[in-house]
């Protein structure tokens, strides 16, 4: 279980990032965090992850206080941050340098083969196309099996087919040792398409504007009048927290 | 770094890149490039031959084939090449190791950095003769004022080039090092030190350049023995043939050693990923 309790975060400049974030989420949930530039959300989930200090409140993966990049929390980032001068095989494998040598090898193959990319394994990061390195990037994140694992806007640069398809082979990976996953991302569907829960936040400073459970079947058919309808109440409530800070026209 | 492709082995067939421009098409094109030198060598030859000029001064390339000769019978050669490479070698192998050491020093802290790179900065501006005296009367005339000449040509170049590389290196994958905690020691082998080897590996073969060229100046101070002291004695004798000889020898241990040195590096830098050039 990930809590998240009364998290704020104010940066060196006396920017107010994130103020007062109290959030649950249980184990195998999916939630997604949607909202404007400037809310927050990513930096939300550097201090989920670990890699930046909160400056208030605290953040617990079952029961343990997280305050710096922790076994139990993997991260995707926004593009694969893949180590150029290992293979895939050994980006893959990158967590895994304290297990046996054969050990290492069957959990790397396994990941491979899980992501579609088993032949790949012997090439260099610069051979893969943005939808393989990221399947790649995922791959190195869920290989040591966290019980957590972040993702920031991870499909946000692939074109929409690549990233329709990743979505879905996402779900798939998901279900093999249901990680809780919480996914940083500013698109609606997205979220409508992996989400139990959508946290929508708002900026100025960031904090959560409204959370919406999602009770859709799975699969989930982008093209239903239910997702449709779906959409538009996150829309709405997502406009709702834009609108309020659109500088106005000089009069 | 007109040679920077040979850093670069052409991947293997399986994963070659689609998109490769093909070689020119002439098999023998890469024969073009001593077309000039032969030329010019071959009618120098002839002139000097049929007496139209006398050669003296510019000697033309059978007599400095022969000097070349004349100093490998004598075994004289091979004792001058090995001086030389001994003296580059020690100076080499000092200059990386200090230029190395303070760039990883100034590299890892901002407030080292403050203190010594404007102070290195201005040392660097020093032409490297006017050391010469001042090495002479510290270190005296032997080897020990040739190798630090040599060592601090070296120095400037790889402590360039190892700083810029480090303060270059992407935050987005040391934080990809942090997400798995590694240890600083990791970090240090497992992130930092791959990342920076191209421009590491560029900084020392501008280093190896610059070794040869002060070995020069090193020599000219007063050796008895060394590819500079034929330099020297081929001025002071009138003998051009020797001197063109020992450039001659310059040019292909220069050569030698570059080649030897992006030899040992490229199993390493296979992964590089840039614009290889007009190939």
């Amino acid at each position: 279980m990930l809590q998240i309790e009364r998290l704020g975060k104010t940066y060196p400049n006396g920017t107010v990032a994130l103020d007062g974030l109290s959030l649950s989420v249980d184990a195998g949930e999916i939630v997604a965090v949607i909202g404007g530039s400037g809310c927050g959300k990513s930096t939300l989930l550097r201090l989920l992850s670990g890699l930046d200090h909160a400056t208030r409140g605290t953040v617990g993966v079952d029961g343990v206080t997280i305050t710096e990049p922790h076994p139990a929390v993997g991260i995707v980032f926004q593009e694969p941050r893949l180590l150029p001068w290992l293979t895939v095989a050994g980006n893959v494998g990158f967590g895994l340098e304290e297990l046996p040598a054969e050990e290492r090898e069957r959990r790397v193959q396994e990941a491979l083969a899980r992501v579609g990319l088993a032949d790949y394994a012997g090439r260099w990061p610069r051979e893969l196309s943005g939808g393989q390195g990221q399947r790649v990037a995922i791959a190195r994140a869920l290989v040591p099996r966290p019980a957590v694992l972040l993702l920031d806007e991870p499909f946000s640069a692939l074109d929409a087919f690549t990233r329709e398809e990743l979505q879905d082979h996402l779900l798939d990976l998901w279900a093999d040792h249901r990680p809780t996953l919480v996914l940083v991302t500013h698109d609606i569907e997205e979220a409508l398409v992996l989400a139990s829960r959508i946290v929508v936040m708002r900026p100025n400073p960031g904090r959560i504007a409204d959370i919406f459970d999602i009770d859709l079947p799975r699969p989930r058919d982008r093209l239903s009048p239910d997702f449709e309808s779906e959409k538009r109440r996150v829309l709405r409530a997502l406009n709702a927290t834009l609108v309020r800070h659109r500088p106005r026209a000089a009069e | 770094m007109s040679n920077v492709d040979q850093v670069l082995p052409a991947p293997p067939e399986a994963i070659a890149p689609p998109t490769r421009p093909e070689r020119t098409g002439w098999r023998f094109s890469w024969a073009l490039g001593l077309l000039l030198p032969v030329a010019v060598g071959l009618g120098w030859e002839l002139l000097v031959h049929f007496g139209l000029v006398n050669g003296r001064l510019v000697p033309p390339p059978s007599r400095i084939f022969l000097a070349l000769n004349e100093l490998w019978q004598s075994g004289e050669l091979s004792r001058h090449l090995l001086a030389t490479s001994a003296r580059v070698a020690a100076g080499f192998a000092i200059g990386v190791a200090a230029g190395t050491l303070v760039a990883v020093v100034t590299g890892y802290s901002a407030l080292m950095r403050r203190l010594i790179d404007p102070t290195l900065q201005g040392l660097r501006a020093v032409p490297s003769i006017a050391w010469v005296p001042l090495f002479i009367l510290w270190l005296g005339i032997f080897e020990e004022s040739k190798i630090t000449l040599i060592a601090v040509g070296v120095f400037f170049p790889v402590y360039l080039g190892t700083l810029g590389a480090i303060l270059s290196i992407d935050r987005k994958i040391v934080e990809v090092g942090r997400v798995f905690r590694l240890s600083a020691l990791g970090l240090v082998r497992r992130i930092l030190l791959p990342a920076i080897l191209p421009a590491y590996v560029l900084a020392l073969r501008g280093g190896l350049g610059l070794g040869w060229m002060f070995v020069v100046a090193a020599e000219f101070m007063g050796a008895s023995e060394g590819l500079g002291y034929l330099l020297v004695d081929g001025q002071q004798l009138g003998k051009p043939d020797q001197i063109v000889a020992a450039i001659l020898a310059f040019a292909v241990l220069g050569k030698l050693s570059d080649s030897l040195l992006v030899a040992l590096t490229a199993p390493f830098l296979r992964w590089v990923d840039v614009y290889a050039g007009g190939r």
